[in-house]
């Protein structure tokens, strides 16, 4: 249903006659309604409804994460694979719906004059939408920008210098200007490294060309990445964009990436022109910093690291590990194997010569967190070894005998 | 620097303006100083302060300390209101007559609501005005015709080739416009007159709509009123004011009619309305003031301009009679008393018969020629409406459209392996769509093991499909048998169900729709949002 025009709100009197009467014809429920609306403004109902469905979703949510018992499982549990099979598995799956992919993005090339128009009004370009969108605004600035000079900033990786993109940006528009001039300018350059920000921007902003409609065209691939995403980067980014020769085309993955702009950012600065554009091609080099869930688990990373440290350990201390891990592997219901246990096992197979040498081993365990102690119900001091039986079988083979 | 300044200063005749953009965000004793060394130079180099205040009137006091206030000669200007702005720039870009183009009703509602609702501030009318004429120029292949209004070369067809399109082209897409269609039908002979007596008619009633709105608009300007809303009501095609303008017919109706039917409408809504009444219960000087504005708007409409001016004639008399009856008022006998009384009711009279012609002028105005452009032929050239383009430009709503695109990738991919899935997981869906899918039914905490193992079942789900749907799998592809037994052989490896897992989380967290697990909760994820 949508609100038409409110009247005004009516006097008490004629609501009590509307009651009375208890028919309700079209214009008396929206006099009875407009007591509770907003006065005098056509509301689109479509769109109050999302709203609402969104905070709904968001509470019921909640609620269910609060009542429901929660699963005790653990990610070890999942059995993950070694990490290099994995990263091998990742390295080689095959993509799903290559062809619609494919064609999807063929598709925007017909949307390619337009987002050039938009481009040269003066719009800045954000790009949103599921999917990588890298190749696409790359083929676009290849295929239709080819007259102006391109500069690529790629958002996703963790850190930027701000100051030397800026650089960059000067000296190709430096560069464009000459050409265009064809002879040398008469007033000698101080070279772009040494000049401030303001200087920069200065001459960015400068008015030498104005009747020429060149400009230089910023790509900012997840101009939202974590190289970006503070404030200060922000407003400078929205500096350069505002410059005259300066027009901006970014893309954005975060849901959350509007928070990073006040008003005069979008409107006025950045000048955002929002395009729909998902591509649904994978996030290759987007995600090549975050870490793989499944492969930092805690076994196999303790087991990897204990197998670093035992090689880097003498060939008699391996030996003396490899008797407490077989020990607990065959003993897996002992807090641990005896101190004592483990000296006379090491002295049978001449690893050890005396107590000394075994303590000092012991020592150089705990110390790289190879080994634990604890008191077992006789009260002997034991020893064990912090990994699961799998990370201990996994770790055997990687110790010289 | 100061010195610098002074030295550099190569025009000494004009005072140096400083301006401070915000001045609560200095800091207070730097801007004292400041202002101290300005009033020290201020017999070598002269300046003008200016600063932008964002708060009240009397923030200086509260910012400066007494001395540096002192130094100052303040002169406060403040701008002018918002509503005034943007009634100023409705007037300029719709309603005077700068340029042609206009908006349809549904995107002048948009564009009040977002106004309103969304982004109080004109400059985002303004951008929002910018991108409606960047998109009608961009889609819209006539749109040039705009330029050959301007150009004022009315007795020619539009000469297309200009603008790279051929004649033929041009007359096959004007006469293929949907306003023309419906209103055309009986015209056989399509050609460059036709076309151009189209568009001179759209010229014409274009104009004087225009007209009556910037009369209404002068009747009820001391009212508080918005020009965008009165606009908003007579572009209305469906609107009570729209429906003598029947889309059927470029033959106005005659008075007879209609004058029943426009009486038989909602008197009391609206501000066209309150306009027509307003004119009616003005006083004799205002009348005046305004039947002068109105004088000006209808220059180019003789039959209205006459009216007008022969009403400004009688209310001039009227103000002269009215005055010279004032001025003998004081020494007066009774009898004379009397004779002045009968004088008075004689000069109400006028005035009421004077409003009364008025009230007419106005009605008729709006009945003959508001005619809402999108009643008018061949309107499309002229008329930006696509709202939804618009709105899609000018509000990315991130939040709800990532999600949107994994539930309902199947609109955007158009794959056929997926078309038939309704509410359930099929294997062939984008992993992430696949995940995104599975952590709805979690609360705002997924366990990683669970979630996992629902994956896996979704994915080894094509396994258990082929084996037992053949029919299902010939739907899907051309080559049935080859399909099943490769399924049967490249049943997923664990390895790469994992990776695929793995990825897929990192996609959810590339979007921001899932955060990793923290020392505290190492093996749940968090869901950061909550579906649409």
């Amino acid at each position: 249903r949508k609100a038409k025009l409110f009247p005004p709100v009516p006097p008490l009197s004629f609501l009590h006659s509307f009651w009375s009467d208890g028919e309700q014809t079209p214009e008396s429920r929206t006099f009875h309604s407009a007591a509770f609306c907003r006065p005098a403004m056509e509301i689109n109902d479509g769109e109050e409804e999302e709203e609402f469905e969104f905070s709904r979703n968001y509470f019921l949510a909640k609620e269910l994460g609060g009542s429901s018992k929660k699963s005790g499982r653990k990610i070890s549990d999942i059995d993950p694979v070694d990490e290099q099979e994995l990263r091998t598995a990742a390295n080689n799956l095959e993509p799903k719906h290559e062809r619609e992919v494919a064609s999807l993005m063929e598709s925007y090339k017909a949307s390619y004059p337009e987002w050039g128009f938009m481009l040269r009004t003066g719009f800045g370009l954000l790009m949103y939408g599921f999917g990588s969108k890298k190749a696409l605004i790359e083929d676009f600035a290849s295929t239709s920008l080819t007259e102006y000079s391109v500069v690529v900033i790629n958002g996703y990786v963790q850190s930027i210098n701000l100051k030397q993109v800026m650089v960059a940006i000067a000296e190709v528009w430096w560069d464009q200007l000459k050409a265009k001039r064809r002879n040398s300018p008469s007033q000698a350059q101080q070279p772009f490294n040494s000049r401030s920000i303001d200087d920069l921007l200065a001459f960015m902003d400068g008015q030498e060309a104005d009747d020429d409609k060149s400009f230089v065209c910023i790509i900012v691939n997840n101009i939202d990445g974590p190289g970006l995403r503070e404030p200060e980067s922000q407003h400078l980014l929205a500096r350069i964009a505002s410059c005259t020769h300066i027009r901006i085309i970014a893309s954005i993955d975060h849901v959350n990436a509007p928070l990073l702009w006040d008003k005069k950012m979008v409107h006025t600065q950045f000048n955002w022109y929002w395009y729909h554009v998902p591509t649904f091609a994978p996030y290759v080099v987007e995600g090549v910093f975050f870490p793989l869930i499944l492969a930092h688990s805690s076994t196999a990373q303790s087991a990897k690291t204990a197998a670093i440290v035992l090689q880097s350990l003498t060939p008699n201390a391996q030996s003396v590990f490899r008797v407490l891990a077989e020990y607990q592997l065959s003993h897996p219901d002992v807090e641990g194997m005896p101190i004592e246990s483990l000296y006379a096992a090491s002295r049978e197979r001449f690893l050890v010569s005396s107590q000394v040498t075994l303590n000092s081993h012991l020592t150089e365990f705990k110390d790289h967190e190879l080994v634990k102690t604890r008191r077992n119900a006789d009260g002997q001091d034991c020893v064990y070894i912090p990994l699961a039986n799998d990370g201990l079988q996994k770790l055997l083979p990687e110790i010289n005998p | 620097m100061l010195a610098t300044w002074y030295k550099e200063q190569q025009n000494n005749d004009n005072p140096v303006v400083i301006i401070i953009d915000d001045m609560e965000r200095c800091c207070a004793s730097i801007l004292s100083e400041f202002i101290h060394m300005l009033s020290e130079w201020v017999l070598k180099v002269p300046a003008i302060l200016i600063m932008g205040v964002a708060t009240t009137v009397d923030a200086p006091r509260n910012v400066l300390p007494s001395n540096a206030l002192h130094r100052l000669h303040a002169r406060k200007f403040t701008f002018q209101s918002l509503p005034e702005k943007m009634n100023y720039v409705v007037e300029t870009a719709f309603v005077k007559q700068s340029s042609e183009f206009t908006i349809s009703h549904k995107t002048a509602v948009f564009m009040r609501n977002y106004f309103v609702h969304q982004n109080g501030s004109v400059t985002s009318f303004i951008r929002a005005l910018k991108i409606a004429c960047a998109q009608h120029f961009s889609t819209q292949p006539l749109c040039f015709i705009l330029h050959w209004f301007l150009r004022d070369e009315d007795n020619e067809v539009p000469q297309s080739h200009i603008y790279g399109l051929s004649q033929e082209r041009m007359l096959k897409l004007a006469f293929d416009l949907p306003s023309w269609k419906s209103t055309n039908n009986q015209i056989t002979q399509l050609s460059g007159e036709t076309l151009l007596d189209g568009l001179t008619q759209l010229k014409k009633l274009h104009k004087t709509w225009r007209m009556v709105v910037l009369c209404l608009y002068e009747a009820i300007k001391g009212e508080n009123v918005q020009l965008l809303d009165l606009m908003c009501e007579a572009l209305d095609p469906k609107g009570p004011f729209a429906s003598q303008f029947d889309i059927g017919s470029r033959v106005l109706p005659s008075d007879d009619s209609t004058s029943q039917k426009f009486h038989s409408l909602e008197k009391n809504k609206g501000l066209i309305n309150r306009a027509i009444r307003r004119v009616k219960e003005l006083p004799a000087n205002q009348l005046l003031v305004l039947m002068k504005a109105w004088e000006k708007h209808t220059v180019d409409v003789p039959e209205f301009h006459s009216e007008v001016k022969a009403l400004v004639l009688s209310l001039l008399k009227l103000e002269e009679n009215g005055e010279s009856l004032n001025q003998n008022k004081v020494e007066m006998t009774n009898t004379r008393k009397q004779a002045l009384r009968g004088h008075l009711n004689g000069a109400d009279k006028n005035l009421r018969v004077a409003n009364e012609k008025a009230s007419n002028l106005v009605d008729l105005m709006v009945r003959r020629y508001m005619c809402p452009v999108e009643c008018v032929a061949l309107h499309e050239v002229l008329c930006f409406d696509c709202v939804d383009q618009l709105q899609a430009a000018l509000i990315g709503d991130m939040r709800r459209r990532i999600q949107m695109d994994l539930q309902d990738f199947h609109a955007i991919i158009r794959c056929s392996c997926c078309s038939k899935r309704g509410s359930t997981i099929l294997p062939s869906m984008p992993d992430s769509s696949i995940m995104y899918t599975l952590a709805q039914e979690h609360g705002d905490v997924v366990n990683v093991h669970d979630w996992y193992q629902s994956f896996k079942s979704v994915v080894l789900s094509t396994h258990m499909v082929s084996k037992r749907g053949k029919s299902r799998s010939k739907q899907h592809s051309p080559t049935p048998k080859k399909r099943k037994t490769t399924s049967e052989l490249s049943q997923p490896s664990e390895a790469s169900i994992q990776a695929r897992f793995c990825k897929a989380i990192v996609e959810l967290q590339v979007t921001g729709l899932v955060r990793m697990p923290n020392r505290r909760r190492p093996d749940y994820l968090q869901r950061l949002a909550f579906g649409s």
